[in-house]
Order: structure tokens, then sequence, then C-alpha cells
């Protein structure tokens, strides 16, 4: 079975270096391709920029999406990435420090499938990754690829 | 023709004249009254036999109380020009009062005439008689006088009208100036209210960026200690480790500091929506959750049923998971414990109360129960942040309620309050 990345949306060095370690420690070997804002993070999606020749239709295993994020907002990504036929069906978690109701409010409107809060305590966002993985890269199936006359 | 005048009886002309009905008196050129009509002494209200015989001004003189009085001396003017003239004199309406008899009190009586004086000559044409002759008009110049009032009264009203066109006219003014003050005032409060928004959003945002950006550095502090902790254990000594290990727990102490602020300031900002609650499913599903965290604890929940109250389920969700969760801390050190909820009344209103047989407080402190960071209890004995109860109180307060505590110290704690 082909192995497909996460994409790790987070402009915080620290918490991108924390949330690689909480994936190591939990042994999760995806290949972790790491967006710094909202324009790389679309890039990568979209196959465009940085990554232009990349099949958008190759979703990510998983989307680990950050909101406050420079030059574009992670609830602008997400609302891209929904309304673009090849990778609207990618699996999105929202991770973010944020609990406020406006933010999930926002990010369930548009269509997170999943809203979590980064712990302060690290054994628990450690956990939290765990769970993530087991259910994400593990249990879940991926929805099967957008057919390629879906695109633009 | 002639024997019917030969028929004819003597007139009696002394009872003819006195019986006339007009007023009449008959005045000596002295100006002694000769005869007086029965109509005049009716009139003047005299009576005959007082009045024959005496001088004119003797018999009627001017009214003592009125000194404008000039009855007398018109007269006299009148009586003198028909001396001299030997032709009859009309006065103007003259104003005189009559006196009543001693009997009816003697007092002086409005009244207004219309006098004539005629000359009576003799046969040498001489002046031999005066004929006074009145006609009282007192009836007359009343109504007339009334008319006059009347007029009078119309006049006042218009002027009154008038005064009262310029009060409104005034009033007006003052009720423009007053409306421009008024709007004014307006525009300045959906200033200041414009001004409030601003100051909530930047509150709000002031909030979002203290849950947001406070807790990435902390994040990073509490992450990379463990992870030091984790990857270089065998590095470590025991005071080292120990040092990681604080700097971990005063980490998670201010994140856990930052929501309970973030909770104070949301509490107070969210709209608040009344609906029916029910207070006994609330308690019994946080009761639940307690139990569940430590199944270890012995404690036993007494959570009286049927208890509803109108208010946010939301905010009410939180003054319960808060009193709730301060009640299972302040029995923690005992081995057993009992926490109480129940329904009573407080003037009338109807309260709940939430009660425990825990550490309790000194009930000389109670007042700093409610204030924010206030803490009864050091951290290492109950740990909190002492700002729990500030939410709770606050939430109370939006709910137009109030908040109590009772308690003593090792004696348990009970929290009241009314919505």
């Amino acid at each position: 079975m082909e192995v497909r990345t996460i994409l790790l949306v987070e402009d915080n060095p620290d918490d991108e270096l924390l949330t690689l370690r909480a994936l190591e420690i939990n042994q999760i070997r995806n290949e972790v391709v790491v967006a710094r804002d909202g324009e790389e993070a679309l890039d990568y999606l979209l196959g465009r920029g940085a990554w232009a020749g990349r099949d958008p239709r190759r979703i990510p295993a998983l989307v680990l999406l950050d909101l406050n994020l420079p030059k574009l907002s992670g609830l602008e990504v997400l609302r891209r990435l929904r309304s673009d036929d090849r990778t609207r069906l990618a699996p999105v978690v929202i991770l973010t420090s944020s609990k406020e109701e406006q933010d999930r409010f926002s990010g369930y409107s548009l269509g997170a499938n999943s809203y979590i809060r980064k712990p302060v305590d690290f054994a628990r966002f450690t956990e939290a990754v765990k769970q993530l993985g087991l259910y994400w890269l593990l249990l879940n199936e991926l929805p099967p690829e957008a057919p390629a006359a879906g695109g633009l | 023709m002639e024997s019917d005048r030969e028929s004819l009886p003597t007139p009696d002309f002394r009872a003819l004249f006195e019986s006339a009905p007009g007023l009449y008196l008959v005045l000596t050129p002295d100006l002694r009254i000769a005869a007086v009509s029965d109509a005049y002494l009716r009139a003047t209200m005299t009576r005959r036999e007082t009045i024959l015989g005496r001088g004119i001004f003797d018999v009627f003189p001017d009214n003592p109380d009125d000194p404008a009085a000039t009855g007398v001396s018109n007269l006299r003017a009148s009586l003198e020009r028909v001396h001299r003239f030997r032709k009859p004199d009309a006065m103007a309406v003259q104003k005189y009062d009559i006196r009543r008899p001693e009997a009816e009190g003697g007092v002086f009586e409005e009244r207004y005439w219309s006098p004539m004086n005629s000359p009576v000559l003799g046969p040498g044409g001489g002046l031999a008689w005066i004929i006074h002759r009145v006609e009282d008009v007192t009836e007359f110049v009343r109504l007339k006088q009334a008319r006059t009032e009347q007029t009078r009264v119309t006049e006042e009203l218009r002027s009154r009208a008038e005064e009262m066109e310029a009060e409104v006219f005034l009033r007006a003014q003052e009720l423009q100036e007053a409306n421009t003050r008024l709007r004014g005032a307006n525009e300045e409060l959906t200033d200041l209210t414009a001004r409030l928004e601003v100051a909530n959003r930047e509150l709000e945002a002031f909030s979002y960026s203290v849950s947001h950006d406070l807790r990435t550095p902390l994040r990073a502090i509490e992450g990379f200690s463990d992870a030091v902790l984790q990857d270089y254990e065998s590095r470590l000594d025991e005071r080292g480790g120990d040092y990681l290990r604080r700097l971990r727990a005063g980490a998670q102490r201010m994140a856990q500091l930052i929501d309970d602020m973030l909770e104070l300031s949301r509490v107070s900002r969210a709209e608040l929506r009344r609906e029916e609650v029910d207070l006994s499913a609330l308690v019994g599903s946080i009761a639940a959750e307690l139990r569940q965290r430590d199944p270890a604890r012995n404690v036993e929940f007494l959570v009286a049923p049927g208890a509803v109250a109108s208010g946010d389920p939301r905010l009410l969700r939180i003054v319960f998971q808060n009193l709730l969760e301060n009640a299972w801390k302040f029995t923690g050190r005992h081995p057993r414990a009992t926490i109480e909820f129940g329904a009573t009344s407080r003037d009338g209103r109807p309260a709940w109360f939430v009660r425990d047989d825990g550490a309790g407080f000194d009930p000389a402190r109670a007042g700093r129960l409610f204030g924010a960071f206030q803490r009864l209890h050091s951290a290492s004995e109950f740990p909190g942040s002492g700002i729990g109860l500030a939410t709770v109180q606050r939430i109370v307060h939006r709910h137009g309620g109030r908040i109590w505590a009772e308690g003593a110290v090792e004696k348990g704690a009970t929290f009241t309050f009314t919505l």
C-alpha cells in the first residue's frame, strides 16, 4: 500500500518541531511536508509554484492545519481546497491554539473534518497526535481519487 | 259736551300725584321738599312724613363711604341752572347711593339715576316750584357694567390667549432646544456605543491573541522541557530533572490561568440567552464526569430531582462545573464525602445550592471568595487559579441574581445563588 504524505501547515518553528517530535514518538512514518504559510500550503495542495507538476488529485493522507498563518489564513486555505474538485475531499484536521467559538464554528462550517486544540502539556499533545495517527492514518480509508477530468 | 264737563268730579290732584308711577319730588324754590310720589318714597326707601319740609340735600346727602360721589354737587348745579334759566335741565346718569333706613342697618346701597329738573312758573313768571323727576336706571347701568365686565373678561381672555400663545411659542422654542440637546445626546450615545463596540472588538481581538499567542511560547517551554527530560534523561541528575519538571508545571499552570481568564472575560461578554434549564440533569451529568475522572474517590452525590431554572444553559453549565469541581476538590482530603445539590428560596425568590462537607473556609474571609485571583487555600493544598468563583459570580450577576457562601473550616461549604 502506497503511503501518502501528511501536510503540516504551521508557521511557528517550535510548534513544527514539537509536532514532528510527537509524530516521531508515535512512530508515524508518513512523509511530512511542512508549509509555513497559507500560500505554501495551497502551492502543495494544488500543485503549483514550488510544487508545480505535483498531481493535486493525490490528496495527502492528512492535512494538519493551523489557523493563524501569514499571507493566507488557515480558514482561507480550507475554503479554497474545499472549493476545488481535486482536493475537496482531503481530510483536514484543524490544529490550533484557539478554542474560540468563532474559529471552531468557521472551521467546521468550511468543512474541517476535525478540530483539535493544541494542549500546552506535551504529553497530552503526544497522546492527541497518537489518536490522530491511529484514526486518520490507519483506520480511515481515503476517498477514491478524483477523476482527471474533474480538475481545472 | 258742556253738560258732560259739568258732571265731572273734581280730581284729587294730590292723590293722583302721589300715586303717579313715576318718581317725583316737588321742591320749593329754596329746595325744600313740598311733595313726593309714593314711587319715589319706595325707590329711595324713605317715608313721606320724615322728608316733607326738609331740604333736599339734608335728606339725600352724598355717600360718605364713596369719596368719588358727585351726586349732590351735580344736582345743586342743575337746580341752579333751573333757577337761572327757568328751563328744564336734564342731568347725566348719576351715581347716588341710597341710604337704607336705620332699621335695616342704615348702609348705603349703590344706585344710578337719570334725573330731570323742570321749573313750574307762577302767574308772574317767577319760579314757583321745581319738579325733580328721576328714573332709577340702576339695573340698566348694572347690565351695561356687566356687559363692560364681559367685554373686559373677553379682553382679558384674549390677552390671556395671547399670553398663552406667547408662552406656547416660548415652550415650543424650549422644546426645540431640548430636542436639539436630546439629538446631541443621542448622537453622543450613538458615538459612545460605536466606541464601545470598537473597544469590545479590540477586547475580543486581545482575548483572541492572548488565547492564541500566549499559549504558543508556553507550548515551547513545556514541550522542550519534556523533550530534554525524555531524550537526555541519562545525562540529567536528580536536580536537573526536578528543575525541568518545575518548568513544565509552571507552563501548565500558566496555560490554565490564561484559559480561566479567557473564560471569565468570555462570560462577561457572551450574549445571555435564557431558556428553561434542567438543573438536576445538568448537575447529574457533571457529577458523572467527575466520577469518571477519579473513580477511586468515595463521594456520594445527593442531587435533588426536578430542579429547573430560567437561564443561559451554557453559562449555567460553567456555574455548576465550577461549584461541583470545587466541592470535589475541597473534599479530596477526606476519605469519604457528600456533595449535595438542592433547591431552596431566599426572600421569596427561588434559589439553588451546592453543599459539600470538605475543607470549608474561614467565614471571616468569605468576602474574598468571589474576587478574581483570591485564594483561601495554598496551591500546594488545593491547586487552582482563583478565578472560578469570580466567573461563577459574574454569571450569576449577569442573570440578575446573587450568590453567597456559608461555611466553616473543616465543616464544608455551601454556595447558594438566585438567578
